[in-house]
């Protein structure tokens, strides 16, 4: 749990908190909805892992309460049966919903975004990894997210994206044929953002 | 409806605006704020439903944010970091129960309103006076944009609009609902779609 809560942390912090004082970058973070959302959401997944019996039973009802706080004070729901992989970053918060769709590494959710199912799909969403989701951006039903896949800001996804992709618009098109930029900012090459 | 985002138009979009504003001043900036939210909900009569406009969640964010302006132009070191502590608390307990979240950095003209509340995220260069978001809107940046939107007066921006990285909207601008504006837009005009396009407002409108 804890290296998985570090690798988030160390996305989060390099991806958005690269140029910021240390105070924002190493206390301010843990009072960001965001992280304390990936964070109850992490341990809530290595307490459905947990075999202990009684401690099982309790620390679930401890996970429910931060869930509940969570999703009351926040409104960023992410359930446990959720497969997220790690590097996951959520900036801002409200209006965030996933479900449990299998997810690659270092997710990136804005604000506003819902990976969902859609009425008559039955699966749900399968992201690659590296994917990064604007605000707003919608993704529905039973689609796959290639790696390296940017989402533009209010796009709805309902087919497949192929890897390496930029899509926007309503329903989502292909816009560009690379997202080298996600690769450079990732090594510290690129400062944008 | 290219040339009217092209060209001849183009350098006057920018016109006036950005400028230096006045120095906040919280009681002038949130009495314009109040009456102008009065003003919007115009057929709230009676004392009971007009107060119950100014316990709204968007009214709190306001009151909160006109705060934080005044607290970051306070002189006084010891008496502004007071006032920022107490702001930033303030900011978060109002992010959690309405989940608004307007940066004190945005420097936002008089006649601010915020109508709904959820998922509201406002941070600006400049913004004018009679300034209307409702929710679901995000004003903000962008990958490697370098500079926030600046924003003139009268604008509304519509539920779920998002306007982001450096743009410039002009003076009595209509942002329609879930569009997303990333480029400029002239004043006044319609904007419209994912990219929003702009289009000429009519004039009864």
């Amino acid at each position: 749990m804890f290296d998985t809560i570090r690798a988030d942390l160390r996305h989060k912090k390099q991806w958005f908190l690269s140029e910021k004082s240390w105070f924002i970058r190493d206390v301010r973070i843990f009072l960001e909805p965001g992280t304390l959302a990936v964070i109850v959401y992490r341990f809530g997944r290595w307490v459905d892992r947990l075999r202990v019996p009684l401690l099982k039973q309790l620390l679930t009802a401890l996970y429910l309460l931060a869930k509940a706080f969570v999703v009351m004070a926040f409104g960023i729901y992410i359930p446990v049966r959720a497969d997220i992989g790690r590097g996951f970053t959520i900036h801002n918060f409200s209006s965030i919903f996933i479900c449990d769709a299998q997810i690659g590494e270092n997710l990136i959710v804005f604000q506003n975004v819902t990976i969902g199912y859609l009425r008559g799909q039955p699966q749900p969403p399968q992201l690659g990894n590296n994917v990064f989701l604007g605000a707003g951006a919608k993704v529905l039903g039973s689609v796959k997210i290639g790696d390296n896949v940017v989402v533009g800001p209010n796009s709805v996804v309902l087919s497949d994206v192929p890897p390496n992709c930029t899509v926007m618009g309503v329903p989502a098109r292909i816009m560009a044929r690379e997202t080298d930029w996600m690769k450079d900012k990732r090594e510290g090459r690129g400062k944008n953002y | 409806m290219a040339r009217i985002i092209d060209a001849p138009r183009a350098p006057q979009i920018g016109a006036g605006l950005g400028r230096e504003r006045r120095p906040p001043s919280l009681l002038d900036d949130l009495r314009a704020d109040i009456g102008k939210k009065l003003e919007l909900h115009a057929d709230a009569q009676g004392r009971g439903s007009r107060l119950a406009l100014l316990m709204e969640r968007g009214t709190l964010a306001v009151v909160v944010y006109r705060f934080g302006r005044w607290a970051r132009a306070l002189r006084v070191p010891v008496l502004r970091a007071a006032a920022m502590f107490a702001y930033y608390a303030l900011f978060y307990l109002v992010q959690m129960f309405t989940g608004i979240s307007i940066q004190a950095y945005a420097a936002i003209g008089p006649g601010f309103v915020v109508r709904n509340f959820s998922c509201i995220f406002v941070l600006a260069e400049s913004i004018g006076s009679n300034f209307t978001v409702c929710e679901g809107v995000t004003v903000g940046n962008i990958r490697g944009a370098g500079r926030l939107p600046v924003i003139g007066d009268n604008v509304y921006l519509e539920p779920g609009c998002k306007v982001l990285g450096a743009v410039t909207i002009g003076d009595n601008v209509v942002v329609r609902a879930n569009s997303l504006v990333i480029s400029d837009i002239p004043a006044g005009s319609i904007a419209i779609g994912n990219p929003a396009r702009a289009h000429p407002r009519p004039p009864n409108d």
